[in-house]
């Protein structure tokens, strides 16, 4: 009893409340200080990544040789694929996730709030390490994000620090899934059962369970591939027994899963957006369930459709064409679903929904030039060309990417309490819009007529082409600095007149419920779910700061 | 028997069940051990331990999760007696403590800064202890609230009302 006294006696100087100055930011373990933190650091990352595509691009403005070496080159398609994928879109989704899912749920915080403080940061230590590659004797990894041996065994002082830090942005990537997990399964408000949550909870709900289902094949991978280096182990070495080809086997084992953990969670955003801005319910909500449930699945059955021409029986190629064929199916049940929401809705156009239906347009068109590479005698002929490059990009950016940019266009007057400039995010949609496809949509023509990929030097005859998508590359990241002030500006500047707590008409879930900006702690008393997912009862939202 | 005239329970908010937990841990441990055999009987046996380490942390969190579902806070006011217990539930209370009703005072101190959680006091004689740790603040006020109508100070000490028979139990959404 005595020391029960003596317990509680000490906590009585313990708080949860922010601390001032950079303290605040190391030491929260708050989901929304979290969560502005990862997409922080997400859209440096996004420059970063961004810079190192228009190294790449100016390169190949020309053919020939023009401003860096050949090995420079590689190193910047390798890091800028890394950097993108590990340090833009997976910490942006993450951030997303720590902002809204508890709000979305109707919790307090995420379940386990210190472990998200260290998965957070973790992730600036990985990219310090990954990024001082750079400078280091022999340059940084350049054998292509896939990590391939031979190749990747030839990396310089850049190998082990790039094992390294594939280890730390896993460890983040699996503390941030399960921190989402736990919170979904155990944290929801009264009333909220599983077929109530809002599309972004299930997408994020599955994308958890992807990755960590995959992540320890990539863990496993990458460590084979350093005992293969550095400790004598054979595991991908042909002199000594191994198998270079069960590499790709594992890398895409966990990578084609990957794809859909970068995919996912924009098909929730995406599914909350669209109903909002046609004013209407989302057609489907359960079909769009099992929908992400089957990809989520078909995820773990495609893997090989990556790697056709390493040489495979005519019965594996079979399966994993058609394999991967199916997954259409579930894809084109969210396309429907998207656009039959939309019908005879009451659209209105603002920036979030011009960049939700560019998603749909685009993904779509990426989702198509996809099945073309499903089918595999097609892909004999398109593989490792600029096809393929048109193709993921397609998926990525105006995929995964626009997603990001319509979520917290969506999001932010609910983050921050003010709205953004509506006149330039429109502009920004449209120039984003236009110069992606002057980016992208030429390398479709590049690949077709054989242009490989990561190679700094061309035949003249793809020139015309190759200078239309520099000038895209070029035209989109210029166009990003207006999302970037837009930002900003709700972040920093001055409030004028007050953002209600609705912010859009047809906006519905308990994130709609609480004040403008969000309140650092936010249900202060617990909602109670109705049978259409929004509050009936008690639920009394806390106020603002 | 009944020991108490009024019973509080304090307890958080928990949308899983043990079986729910099991159910979730066994599908992703199914597909993850699958994995990591399949590619082990290849030879590939280093993903093995990493998918071990891994479910270990998924469990992990799960079971601090569902210990922390079955924290309870009991509070029994029976005659001029204040009994206090504190635990986990199936596994008895961590601690008891038994103090006189009309000397125990009930104190909410407000955070600390504007967004730090407030705190909940029951003090006695130099004895302090914190009450619905696991709430909000809304919640905690509303606690603070009913455990002053039912600590009244000494000087106002009026014979202790009808009991009321029915425990009342507070739960907290985050």
């Amino acid at each position: 009893m005595a020391n029960a006294h003596a317990h509680d006696a000490h906590d009585h100087h313990d708080h949860h409340g922010p601390d001032k100055g950079i303290m605040r930011w190391i030491k929260t373990t708050n989901h929304k200080d979290l969560g502005t933190l990862y997409l922080c650091f997400a859209f440096t990352m996004f420059f970063i990544g961004g810079l190192m595509s228009l190294v790449i691009r100016a390169e190949l403005f020309q053919p020939g040789l023009q401003f860096v070496d050949p090995e420079f080159f590689n190193s910047m398609t390798t890091m800028h694929a890394l950097v993108m994928i590990f340090g833009g879109v997976m910490p942006a989704f993450t951030g997303l996730a720590n902002w809204m899912v508890p709000m979305m749920i109707g919790a307090g915080d995420l379940a386990l709030p210190r472990v998200n403080n260290w998965g957070f940061w973790i992730l600036p230590f990985g990219f310090a390490m990954l990024l001082s590659t750079l400078f280091m004797p022999g340059g940084a990894p350049a054998g292509g994000w896939t990590m391939y041996p031979p190749l990747v065994l030839q990396t310089g002082n850049a190998f082990p620090m790039l094992i390294f830090a594939v280890h730390l942005l896993g460890i983040s990537s699996i503390t941030g899934a399960i921190n989402v997990v736990v919170t979904i399964l155990n944290m929801r408000a009264p009333g909220m059962t599983l077929l109530k949550m809002p599309l972004f909870v299930w997408t994020w709900l599955i994308t958890a369970y992807l990755l960590i289902a995959t992540m320890p094949v990539l863990a496993g991978a990458v460590t084979m591939l350093l005992t293969d280096k550095y400790f004598g182990t054979s595991f991908f070495t042909a002199s000594g027994g191994g198998d270079p080809v069960l590499f790709q086997h594992i890398f895409w084992f966990f990578g084609h899963p990957e794809v859909y953990i970068l995919i996912l969670p924009a098909f929730g955003i995406v599914s909350t957006i669209i109903p909002t801005f046609a004013r209407k319910p989302l057609f489907g909500y359960a079909s769009m369930v099992y929908a992400t449930a089957s990809i989520g699945f078909l995820s773990f059955i495609v893997w090989a459709h990556h790697m056709f021409t390493v040489g495979m029986p005519l019965a594996a190629e079979l399966f994993f064409m058609f394999s991967t064929m199916l997954i259409a199916v579930p894809t084109g049940v969210k396309v429907f679903n998207w656009v039959a929401t939309m019908w005879r809705g009451s659209m209105s156009f603002e920036t979030p929904m011009l960049f939700a239906l560019g998603f749909v347009f685009l993904f779509t068109m990426g989702g198509f030039s996809g099945l073309m590479l499903a089918i595999t005698p097609v892909d004999f002929q398109y593989h490792d060309t600029y096809f393929v490059v048109a193709h993921f990009h397609y998926v990525l950016v105006p995929g995964a990417v626009f997603s990001i940019i319509a979520a917290v266009y969506y999001w932010i007057p609910k983050w921050t309490g003010r709205m953004y400039n509506e006149t330039l995010g429109k502009l920004h949609f449209w120039l984003s819009a236009i110069f992606i496809n002057v980016t992208f949509f030429p390398q479709h023509f590049l690949g077709l007529a054989g242009m490989q990929r990561r190679v700094p030097d061309y035949n003249v005859m793809f020139t015309d082409f190759n200078q239309m998508s520099t000038i895209g590359a070029f035209g989109f990241f210029l166009a990003q600095f207006l999302f970037i002030g837009n930002m900003l500006a709700c972040m920093f500047g001055k409030r004028d007149g007050k953002v209600p707590e609705r912010v859009w008409e047809g906006a519905h879930g308990l994130e709609w419920t609480v004040a403008s900006p969000a309140p650092y702690h936010t249900f202060e008393d617990p909602p109670l779910v109705g049978d259409n997912g929004e509050p009936v009862a008690a639920g009394k939202p806390a106020h603002g700061h | 028997m009944r020991e108490w005239d009024t019973r509080l329970v304090v307890g958080p908010n928990a949308s899983l069940t043990p079986r729910q937990a099991l159910w979730f841990m066994a599908s992703v441990s199914l597909v993850a051990v699958v994995i990591a055999v399949a590619f082990a009987a290849q030879g590939l046996w280093p993903i093995l331990p990493f998918a071990g380490l891994e479910l270990g942390a998924l469990g992990a969190a799960l079971w601090v999760s569902l210990r922390r579902n079955r924290y309870r806070e009991l509070v029994d006011f029976e005659g001029e007696r204040l009994r206090l217990g504190f635990g986990w539930m199936e596994r008895g209370a961590a601690a008891e403590l038994d103090w006189p009703r009309a000397w125990t005072r009930v104190e909410l101190v407000p955070g600390r800064t504007r967004n730090s959680p407030s705190q909940l006091w029951l003090r006695y004689a130099g004895q302090a202890v914190r009450l619905g740790r696991c709430l909000t603040d809304e919640e905690r006020e509303r606690l603070g609230r009913r455990l002053k109508e039912l600590l009244p100070p000494v000087w106002k000490s009026t014979p202790v009302g009808e009991p009321e028979w029915s425990p009342e139990r507070l739960t907290t959404g985050g």
